[in-house]
């Protein structure tokens, strides 16, 4: 369903990305591992179209991503797929419904049924209690699962997590990620998560391992 | 300086250059000033022989020396919002700059030096604003001083000098404030000032400003018996209600902003008015110039109206409302610069979340209108309660004529609309002027954690 292949990019003198080469099944879980700096975040922003490859290809759905204009790939982000970051990155002055609703009112949704969505999200990540506070007043656990929520809410065929429990204690980042996991394979979202937690790679059901920006080595 | 402005972008070129530009204006205010106080005293002689005086009959409504002390004091106070425009600018460098600051902490620069080094630039700025302010004035002045036979004098070199260093000076002290809005760390540029909501006391001075003003007005047949007080009542009534306005913006905002989010269904709307809502007083320092621009204006078109409808504008009553367009164009185009640095530095707390969604699948262009819906939200209310103070205090002030010229309402009314109109399109305009700093703070940099 997602493809990589042959991807190159660099930033000034540094390469990220030289030739990597990934392929992501339907419902599939995959982590992206590998030390700092050695690209895995540059492969995300390229699989999910944040970011264009210098050279390569990115294909979504047998359709060509890499050579989509902004708008379209950006059209295909907010349809298709979900994002969370290492800090949630939440609106701070929204309340957690509000922040989850956020993607469901800028699809046009009305008003009352992206917060029924979102409060409905919110109670499946055992989260509803926070409904109405501000992420100021959350934990880093219930913050990260807003964020969740928020990638979910959509319903999107893939999502992407960068470092999903980087700013966790360990038991609040397993508890993040058995939400995070049991609810992608719960609705059949294909889900690539990027950490250098082994504890994190574990869940998944492959591992693409990078080093200075290649490839080194897919772990079954 | 070197640092600073070492690789240097194209909008910080043109950042500089609107510093000089404002520097030279304020300077060329500042020595017409000086000149319009500096003839007429009696102590120039046209090389001829015969006194300038005998000349100064060519100068029309500036022949009188009190028309001229009143100009000179007019150009003089705008300077005022002349010099809040480069302070503005200046804000602006620093919420913008931030790799670079940021990059100069780590290298070991501490706070205060690198704001000493925005003092410099904004320093070396505005003395070269000033001295082409002072070329300005050189030119104008001979030409006129031609046009008008040798009429007009040259303000003494001391003077031109003193002018030259003030206006430097004020240029230096700014760009040393400036830096003070945000904190420079190693890992970026945050504000210092965290969000704020509304003071009770605010409300008071309004309430007590409105009151001495509405007693005032009742008053008012009363003059001969109990001698100038309702006037005493209504002038201080209307201080107190221009500063009440200003500090009590910041309750209208978080009124509108949660009007706004509570209500609405649209994404970008919910976003702006949460925010604008989080940071009322922020939002209400910043339209406080838009806020006063919409008072006088439409207290001005307020006054205007009968004496344009009555056919009394005569070459005094010209200039005086040139000059006050004048001030009100400046004092506009300060708020805009004020709305831009304000908007910016929200930006630098917001730059991960707003990366996040746009990283998510928002468009670039649904931020902007963020942007546009933040600025329309805390100046809608600023904009009209100022129109509406603004022509209140005008017409009671001169009751008596407005009963007495036919259609002075409907003018006064109109003018209040306008201006407020004006005030509004401003601020959203000024909000789209944010868009480039928004399209960076979207760069896929800022997903990265610090």
């Amino acid at each position: 369903m997602l493809e990589a292949r042959a991807l190159r990019k660099t930033f000034a003198r540094t390469v990220a990305l030289d030739g990597v080469s990934a392929e992501i099944g339907d419902g599939e879980i995959v982590a992206i591992t590998g030390p700092s700096g050695s690209g895995k975040s540059t492969l995300l922003h390229c699989l999910a179209g944040i970011v264009r490859p210098e050279s390569g290809e990115v294909h979504f759905d047998g359709r060509r991503v890499d050579t989509l204009g902004d708008a379209d790939r950006t059209r295909l982000r907010r349809q298709s797929f979900g994002v969370v970051f290492q800090s949630g990155r939440l609106v701070p002055e929204l309340t957690a419904e509000e922040n989850v609703a956020l993607p469901l009112l800028f699809n046009r949704h009305g008003r009352r049924e992206s917060l029924l969505a979102a409060r409905s999200r919110l109670e499946r990540l055992d989260v509803a209690g926070c409904a109405d506070r501000r992420p100021g007043e959350l934990s880093g656990g219930q913050l990260q699962r807003v964020a969740v929520a928020r990638a979910l809410v959509t319903g999107p065929r893939v999502v992407f997590a960068d470092e999903p429990t980087g700013a966790l204690d360990s038991l609040a980042g397993e508890r993040v990620m058995d939400e995070l996991v049991g609810t992608a394979r719960a609705d059949g979202t294909t889900l690539v998560i990027v950490t250098h937690d082994n504890r994190v790679a574990a869940y998944a059901d492959r591992e693409i391992a990078l080093r200075d920006g290649r490839p080194a080595g897919v772990i079954v | 300086m070197r640092m600073l402005a070492r690789g240097g972008s194209r909008r910080e070129r043109v950042r500089g250059r609107l510093m000089t530009a404002g520097a030279a204006l304020a300077t060329f205010l500042l020595c017409v000033a000086a000149n319009l106080l500096a003839f007429g005293l009696g102590v120039s002689v046209h090389p001829e022989g015969f006194l300038v005086q005998t000349r100064i009959e060519y100068l029309g409504f500036f022949s009188g020396r009190d028309a001229r002390l009143l100009t000179a004091l007019a150009l003089a106070l705008l300077v005022v919002p002349t010099m809040a425009f480069v302070h503005q600018v200046s804000r602006l460098a620093t919420a913008t700059r931030e790799r670079r600051l940021a990059a100069l902490r780590l290298a070991g620069a501490t706070p205060r030096e690198v704001r000493l080094l925005g003092a410099y630039e904004s320093g070396w700025r505005t003395l070269l604003g000033g001295v082409c302010g002072v070329a300005l004035y050189l030119v104008v002045n001979l030409a006129v001083a031609g046009a008008l036979r040798g009429a007009v004098p040259l303000v003494p070199a001391a003077q031109l000098v003193a002018i030259l260093a003030a206006v430097t000076l004020a240029g230096t002290l700014s760009g040393l404030m400036a830096g003070r809005h945000v904190v420079t760390s190693p890992l970026g540029v945050v504000r210092r000032t965290p969000p704020a909501g509304p003071r009770a006391l605010d409300l008071v001075l309004v309430t007590v400003g409105a009151g001495l003003l509405v007693a005032g007005f009742v008053d008012r047949g009363d003059f001969l018996r109990v001698p100038y007080v309702a006037v005493l009542s209504m002038v201080v009534g209307m201080v107190l209600l221009l500063f009440g306005l200003v500090l009590g913006a910041a309750w209208l905002i978080r009124v509108a902003a949660r009007w706004a989010g509570d209500r609405t269904g649209t994404a970008e709307t919910l976003l702006a008015a949460r925010m604008v809502g989080a940071d009322p007083r922020g939002w209400a320092r910043a339209l406080s110039v838009v806020g006063l621009t919409v008072f006088f204006g439409a207290g001005v078109g307020a006054q205007q109206g009968p004496i344009l409808l009555r056919g009394y504008l005569d070459s005094s009553w010209a200039v005086a409302y040139l000059l006050v367009d004048l001030a009100l164009l400046v004092a506009l185009v300060t708020s805009a610069a004020a709305l831009v640095a304000h908007q910016a530095e929200d930006l630098l707390d917001h730059r991960h979340s707003f990366a996040a969604l746009a990283a998510s699948g928002v468009p670039g262009p649904a931020l902007g209108r963020v942007l546009t819906r933040q600025a329309l939200i805390a100046a809608l209310p600023v904009c009209v309660v100022s129109a509406i103070a603004g022509v209140g205090v005008a017409v009671s002030s001169i009751w008596d004529v407005y009963r007495e010229v036919p259609g002075a309402f409907a003018v006064a009314a109109g003018g209040a609309v306008l201006m407020a109109g004006i005030g509004v399109l401003a601020a959203t305009l000024v909000a789209r002027a944010a868009r480039p700093i928004l399209r960076r703070t979207l760069r896929p940099e800022g997903l990265r954690d610090e």
